[in-house]
């Protein structure tokens, strides 16, 4: 019986002692992991992920998206100096600025946002684009994204109808000016009658409809005032130019205010060319005249 | 104390009644009409009904000479006009269309024939006509389908609708149709022309098929025989100016004047 005990004690002492040197190693191993963690790190090659994301991914030819890449290194090294390249697998979709930038040495992770891509042309394909790290030896690509480009949406521009007259048509949106005061006209042309809306923000009548005809390369639309079109009408009359320089399309005249007068039978003076109240229209009187001047962009067309 | 009869008092109710509604009706708008003698036994009309004015040109027989006058400016109608009238002219009307190239410049379009010169070439219309004149007093309007005739001739303008043909209104009601100033030129088989023009001061002054009625009207009311009659450039190319008189009428601002028709007294005459 007492020899059992005497063994018995023995061995507790040994796996007390045992216990005592492995608690002191593990107590050195967890106030030195920081100093292990990077010498067994000296003997690991630096490594990356890399991810690539964007807001939407689809979109309409001539849209513009920003793309965010990140960089994480996953080994213990932080990222030397390296380069990103972004890649599309479509001429449709453009990577603008460029497709390459330096970045500096990558630590906790890295964000880029300077590339953007672009929608060029429609294709019905998806196509993809990715991100590419390197720096020496290692090279890291992200899971493509992938984008579809829709049609462009028809924005009406004033144009060329295709006839053998090839006759402008007007409808579309423009800036004016009225006097001193700037606004958009929105016109719709069918066969040879406007209408469509004016706003002036600054104006005394800030918005309204239009109603007017173009013929040749003339345009006369009333611009309707609310609640006195009986009695009062704004005139806005002249003719237009293409510039095809610039790409675009210029009215220029006048715009009468006038008010109706019966006895008033003169009619004197060149409408849209003199902006002033000497232009007399029969059985209106001109209150006031200012200059009126609008431009929208002119699609030439393709056979342009 | 005198009775009245129910009769007499009807009467009365009656008179009243028409007065107030007599009061309430507008004002009958008040035309003024002018008439010109010009050179040669031509005259011309103007009848200005508040907004509206309507000018008739009537040409005698062997009296006077159409020509084709090729103008391609941008301007107002006086400046273009202005420029090509001279002493024995006693009207200037509007010419063809024009069209616009792919630089955003304009252009004559349809035929254009002056002094014996082709300067704009023939467009395939399947309607419409050519104004033709040999400058000696014969005037004549080709149809579409017969257009390759008007090579033979020294002045010529395509141009369209033909509004009056063999002496009826030729033109049909369409939605399309919108309200414009017209001028239109017509002839009778004995030569004698007839020149109409409705113009407004806001541009609005007819559609096609109620200016083809207006010239019928004008045409029976002189006992003219028109054999055929077209539509020139209308809208802001519709004018007529008559350089004896100062008289001009069509709009008054800037367009492009692509040609113009030019009626003059024969020398002799």
């Amino acid at each position: 019986m007492f020899g059992m005990s005497k063994q018995l004690t023995k061995k507790l002492t040994i796996y007390v002692s045992a216990l005592a040197s492995c608690g002191s190693a593990l107590a050195w191993c967890i106030a030195h992991a920081e100093s292990i963690k990077n010498a067994v790190s000296m003997f690991q090659s630096p490594d990356a992920e890399v991810r690539i994301d964007a807001d939407s991914k689809s979109l309409n030819v001539g849209d513009t998206q920003d793309l965010v890449i990140k960089i994480y290194p996953t080994a213990q090294h932080k990222l030397p100096p390296g380069t990103v390249t972004v890649t599309s697998s479509s001429s449709s979709l453009k990577v603008i600025p460029t497709a390459n930038a330096v970045v500096g040495e990558i630590s906790g992770s890295g964000l880029l946002k300077e590339f953007k891509v672009r929608a060029v042309s429609f294709t019905d394909a998806p196509i993809q684009v990715s991100a590419s790290y390197r720096t020496g030896d290692l090279e890291r690509n992200s899971t493509p994204i992938t984008f579809s480009i829709t049609p462009k949406l028809p924005t009406l521009k004033p144009h060329f109808e295709r006839t053998d007259t090839k006759r402008v048509i007007l409808a579309g949106e423009w800036e004016m000016v009225l006097g001193a005061n700037s606004g958009v006209l929105k016109l719709v042309q069918s066969e040879s009658k406007l209408t469509g809306s004016f706003d002036f923000p600054q104006y005394k009548w800030k918005s309204g409809k239009i109603s007017g005809s173009k013929d040749g390369n003339t345009f006369r639309m009333d611009f309707l005032i609310p609640s006195k079109s009986a009695v009062e009408r704004l005139w806005v009359v002249g003719d237009y130019v293409i510039e095809k320089e610039s790409g675009s399309i210029q009215m220029r005249g006048c715009a009468y205010y006038l008010r109706n007068a019966p006895d008033q039978r003169k009619e004197t003076g060149a409408q849209g060319l003199d902006c002033s109240p000497a232009v007399k229209f029969s059985t209106w009187k001109t209150l006031r005249a200012e200059k009126f001047m609008a431009t929208a962009s002119f699609d030439f067309g393709s056979d342009y | 104390m005198k009775r009245t009869s129910p009769a007499a008092l009807l009467i009365c109710l009656l008179t009243v009644v028409f007065t107030a509604q007599a009061q309430e009706q507008p004002a009958t708008q008040e035309c003024v009409e002018k008439n010109y003698l010009l050179a040669a036994g031509a005259e011309v009309v103007t009848r200005i009904c508040g907004e509206h004015q309507t000018v008739t040109a009537y040409i005698p027989a062997n009296v006077s000479a159409l020509s084709v006058q090729d103008i391609r400016k941008k301007g107002t109608a006086k400046e273009a006009y202005s420029a090509i009238a001279n002493k024995n002219t006693i009207l200037i009307a509007s010419g063809g269309f024009f069209g616009f190239r792919s630089d955003g410049a304009e252009k004559p379009i349809g035929l254009i024939r002056s002094n014996g010169k082709r300067l704009v070439k023939l467009m395939e219309w399947d309607h419409g006509g050519i104004l033709v004149s040999d400058r000696k007093g014969n005037v004549k309007i080709i149809p579409a389908q017969n257009r390759n005739q008007a090579g033979a001739w020294s002045e010529a303008v395509q141009s369209k609708p033909i509004i009056v043909y063999k002496g009826a209104v030729d033109i049909r009601k369409n939605p399309r149709d919108a309200e414009f100033n017209r001028v239109a030129v017509g002839y009778t088989l004995e030569g004698e022309m007839l020149v109409v023009g409705v113009f407004h001061s806001f541009s609005q002054a007819s559609t096609l098929y109620d200016f083809a009625q207006t010239f019928k009207e004008i045409a029976d009311s002189r006992r003219l025989k028109i054999h055929r009659a077209i539509a020139l450039d209308g809208g802001a190319g519709a004018q007529i100016h008559i350089p004896s008189k100062g008289l001009l009428f069509g709009d008054s601002g800037r367009s492009y004047f692509p040609n113009a028709i030019r009626i003059d007294r024969l020398a002799e005459k």
